[in-house]
């Protein structure tokens, strides 16, 4: 499992979001990607025949790293987001492992 | 909308770099950036909500971290965050001389027009497709390096790295150092191949730095006990929805050992870092001309001695014009600047000749260190054709195989560029573009042509370069009436 | 020098698919064409088969009225062309013929349907003219302020990537021969045949690539919206006009749009393909792409184009706002002077037939089975005459005759 590096790092008090259904802690500044690798969920989305995505270039560029993601106070519905360049919010609601033709 | 004097795509060394030459001489400029803050991937900061006491003090960081200082502290620069640009829009009739940008940030999309664009949009890992690949887990290596330097995250427990560039000692440093267990460092190629370095004693003098804090690196792998291989690498990653294990083997004269020498490293994570294939899909999407270089990072930008394309008003610096590290972005990044002051008439042809001197000067040694650098780290085609099995995912997007493909080039012999193989195939028409699997549609599809790299060509580049949410483009129309 | 009885100028649908026609006829065949197969307008258009007159011809439907008559029939024939069309190539074509609709919003576009379906089906068309509460039934991704729309139980899509190499494999397998990468740029008549001269173009391939001389008894000019360049090399002026149309497609989405969707006074043309993606586009107007084969052409999007193109569609179909745009590009049509196909033999110069003009997507399998017919025989299955390029003899009157 993925750990926070804590020596020498001063990180803002822990806000909450949900990771499919799990309520989990993070701090702000951090990125969905790093709630995923934290929580141990990395399959992102899953494609047309079945496989699995997950993070790989972290950098917002290959785009294997979408999850639905729900933000208080935004859209109603899910919207599908780079979970490396989504910063986390308190309230944020992500789904993992879905398919892109799946309705949000 | 009056246009800003010079809009740069790209906050990393060459962006802040020709930012800050091109403000000191008095012009506008804005900087666009899709991360929170200046760097680029060189220097990816952790959020501002992330405190880091002596973050990447390195001394091979120092020069960089001093660009970012200067340029995180100069008011005159207008920097436009969490922003991607989606393309070269139409140029305005009434403005034909300047460029239109598609911009996509916080606030929806918009349009920003600009006398000239420097692009310096960096590069990203080459993905070296193989068995098992698309498993969770297998990472590009800058991607697990970019998690420890701005989130401070050691993103797994247990980690191999795999390829054939230097980088990879870094990241697994890094790795180990914030507490993660190495359990090997694998190069495909031979000792030898790297040490071709030392056929160049002044080379290697003048470079000593670089190479003290790779020496530096190796000895502290050492001494925690990790196992730096060449001539080895990983053939197949191996689990259930989350890697467990990857599967290695040996290279003699480039050809994979035998099945039953292979030998399986348990892990969770595993870093791929072959090289780096360069973001060149805006100027090309602008039509800007551009060359194929199979080691420093395919399709790459034709540029001048100043770093002009063949598009007017469209510079480019970095790594964009061909890999060739931080070092030589940042004077490609000023020597852009001092293209575009001199276009823009405000130096003439022997002030920015004189600026430009010492710029040219350090230019040549950083870029011939480069080209040897670039030429060790890449193993030859053969490696990848080993990797490459039929089985082998060529385009995660669309999830198209090795063998699928190949299978559409034998059944159409009149396919021959890489666009009539992506409108066949549908490589690279996903989400990503085709900015990774371009690299290997292109070698591959030379290979079974027996034609050159430039007879394929390209993937046209499309705007927008990344996919944009409809209703983020229809907040706008409202505003346009 | 490479000989055979047609040269066809254009590896697009038209030109791959009388290939395949013509060498089932017997004949010895060379493609000649200046990029990759399929790489103009035949492989950047969306791929809807509409039957229906289309928004483009129903603008000026009253100026058109005696011309149009004559494509309804033709249009029937397309049709039963297109059923046969995976059977006859071996090859899914991810065709799918599920109906089209053409909506409309307001009262006076509710009365243009209604005129529209009075003149097409005393043609001979099958239409049905939809109301509101049917429509809900059939078509609920659409939004309410669709007031009715005409159903054309034919229409549907194919995969335009595809069909063209589908058509030169087909062909090739009976012996026609394919030159990419090979642009012509001379064309003379000799005493009883004609000779061709081709250069390399930047993407041609090693093997056919270079300069190559031809000789032939026929030529067909195919090159689409690029037909009138390709004739002015054999001396004739042919009235066609290339238009760049923005086209849009969005990520792959759970199904959503089962017909080809169409407007009776919007500018609007949507449908979604087997993977999910939706294409959308319409006649929004793009800057013509330079085809210089290097692939890195420009490729400029006008924003008002894609904007206009996206709420239009976003107001009709109102869930696409949940997606993403994933590419823009620009597709290109070929508009003659008078709107109806060159089809035929022109008078000037024998022997030199040309198969352009617009849909020409849906009616490229036509096109090319009757000129291919006119070539062989000397007479089509169907009468082909009104569409014949005699009618623009007039302005190739001073025109000098090829060669001499």
């Amino acid at each position: 499992m993925a750990h926070r590096i804590e020596t020498g790092v001063e990180r803002q008090p822990s806000l909450q979001i949900e990771i499919d259904g799990v309520a989990v802690r993070v701090h702000p500044g951090e990125t969905v990607a790093a709630a995923l690798l934290l929580a141990g969920r990395e399959h992102c989305y899953t494609t047309r025949d079945g496989e699995p995505r997950s993070l790989f270039c972290n950098m917002g560029s290959c785009f294997e790293c979408l999850v639905a993601v729900s933000v208080p106070g935004e859209a109603r519905e899910p919207r599908w987001r780079r979970a490396c360049m989504t910063p986390v919010s308190e309230g944020m609601r992500v789904r993992t492992g879905k398919c892109l033709q799946e309705t949000l | 909308m009056r246009p800003v004097d010079l809009a740069i795509v790209g906050a990393g060394p060459a962006g802040m770099a020709a930012a800050l030459t091109a403000v000191a001489h008095g012009l506008r400029v804005v900087v666009i950036d899709e991360q929170q803050q200046a760097g680029g991937q060189i220097l990816r900061q952790p959020p501002a909500a992330i405190r880091v006491r002596n973050w990447l003090r390195d001394r091979v960081y120092r020069r960089q971290q001093q660009l970012l200082q200067r340029a995180q502290q100069d008011s005159r620069i207008e920097w436009c965050w969490q922003t991607t640009v989606l393309g070269f829009l139409d140029r305005d009739p009434h403005d034909p001389a300047s460029q239109r940008l598609w911009l996509h940030g916080p606030g929806g999309t918009s349009e920003l027009a600009a006398r000239s664009v420097l692009v310096a949009a960096g590069c990203h890992d080459l993905a070296v497709p193989f068995p098992g690949w698309n498993l969770p887990g297998v990472m590009a290596a800058g991607g697990l390096q970019a998690m420890v330097k701005s989130q401070q995250l050691v993103p797994g427990e247990r980690f191999v790295f795999a390829g054939s560039h230097p980088l990879q000692l870094i990241v697994a440093d890094q790795i180990r150092r914030g507490g993660g267990e190495v359990a090997a460092v694998l190069f495909a190629q031979p000792l030898g191949a790297m040490l071709g370095v030392r056929k160049r004693p002044l080379l290697m003098l003048r470079h000593l730095g670089k190479l003290l804090h790779i020496g530096g690196v190796m000895w502290r792998l050492w001494r925690a006990g990790i196992p730096v291989r060449f001539g080895s690498t990983v053939v197949a990653a191996e689990g259930e929805r989350q890697l467990a294990a990857v599967r290695v083997a040996r290279l003699r004269d480039g050809v994979f050992e035998p099945e039953q020498t292979r030998e399986d490293i348990a892990c969770d994570h595993l870093g791929v870092c072959y090289s780096f294939l360069v973001a060149s899909e805006l100027p090309r999407q602008a039509g800007a001309a551009v060359s194929w270089s199979a080691e420093r990072g395919g399709w790459i930008v034709d540029v001048d001695g100043w770093q002009r394309s063949s598009v007017a008003g469209l510079y480019a610096a970095g790594e964009t014009t061909g890999v060739a590290g931080a070092d030589v972005a940042r004077e490609e990044g000023e020597l852009a600047a001092l293209a575009v002051l001199q276009d823009q008439g405000v130096l003439d042809a022997a002030q920015a000749e004189k600026l430009a001197a010492p710029v040219r000067r350090r230019l040549s040694s950083l870029g011939e260190f480069a080209a040897v650098l670039a030429q060790i780290s890449l193993p030859p085609w053969g490696v990848f054709e080993q990797l490459l099995t039929d089985s082998t995912t060529l385009c995660k997007c669309q999830g198209i195989s090795v063998g699928e493909f190949g299978g559409l080039l034998q059944e159409h012999s009149t396919i021959a560029t890489a666009n009539s193989a992506k409108l066949r195939s549908r490589t690279g028409m996903g989400l990503c573009q085709g900015r990774y699997c371009g690299y290997f549609v292109t070698r591959l599809l030379a290979r079974h042509n027996e034609i050159s790299a430039a007879e394929v060509g390209p993937f046209s580049a499309r705007s927008p370069v990344k996919p944009v949410p409809i209703a983020d483009i229809l907040a706008r129309e409202r505003e346009l009436g | 020098m490479h000989s055979c009885d047609v040269a066809i100028i254009g590896g697009g649908l038209i030109g791959c698919a009388a290939a395949f026609y013509l060498t089932r006829l017997g004949k010895r065949v060379i493609v000649l064409e200046s990029d990759a197969l399929n790489g103009g307008a035949s492989g950047r258009n969306a791929g809807s088969l509409h039957f229906q007159l289309e928004y483009r011809l129903l603008e000026y439907q009253e100026q058109l009225q005696d011309h149009i008559a004559h494509l309804v029939p033709f249009t029937r024939r397309a049709i039963e062309q297109w059923r046969g069309l995976e059977t006859l190539l071996g090859e899914d074509l991810e065709l799918v013929m599920h109906g089209g609709i053409m909506v409309a919003e307001t009262a006076d576009q509710l009365q243009r349907l209604q005129q529209k379906y009075e003149f097409e089906t005393r043609h001979g068309m099958q239409l049905e003219l939809l109301s509101r509460s049917e429509l809900r039934a059939r078509a609920p991704y659409l939004d309410d302020r669709v007031q009715g729309a005409l159903y054309c139980a034919d229409e549907g899509h194919c995969n335009p990537r595809y069909l063209t190499l589908a058509y030169a494999r087909a062909a090739q397998r009976l012996g026609a021969v394919f030159h990419t990468g090979s642009r012509v740029h001379s064309v003379q008549r000799l005493r009883h045949e004609w000779a061709l001269a081709t250069v390399a173009s930047v993407a041609g391939d090693a093997e056919h690539g270079g300069r190559a001389d031809y000789r032939c008894d026929t030529i067909l000019n195919a090159a689409g919206a690029w037909a009138a360049d390709v004739g002015r090399l054999a001396g004739v002026h042919l009235p066609i006009f290339p238009v760049g149309l923005t086209m849009n497609v969005t990520e792959e989405a759970p199904p959503l749009v089962g017909h080809l969707v169409q407007h009776v006074g919007r500018r609007l043309s949507m449908k979604q393909v087997r993977e999910g993606n939706l294409l959308i586009g319409g006649g929004w107007s793009a800057r013509l792409p330079e085809l210089t084969g290097t692939g890195s052409a420009a490729a400029r999007p006008l924003y008002r184009s894609v904007c206009g193109n996206l709420a239009t569609a976003a107001e009709v179909v109102p869930a696409l706002r949940k997606l993403h745009l994933l590419r823009t590009w620009t597709g290109v049509t070929g508009v003659t002077a008078d709107q109806l196909p060159l089809l035929g033999e022109v008078p000037q110069l024998p022997r030199y037939f040309v198969a352009a003009g617009g849909s020409g997507f849906t009616f490229g399998p036509t096109y090319a089975e009757l000129i291919s017919q006119l070539i062989a025989a000397g007479e089509t299955a169907y009468p082909i005459a009104p569409f014949s390029p005699a009618r623009f003899s007039h302005i190739n009157m001073f025109m000098r005759e090829a060669g001499h």
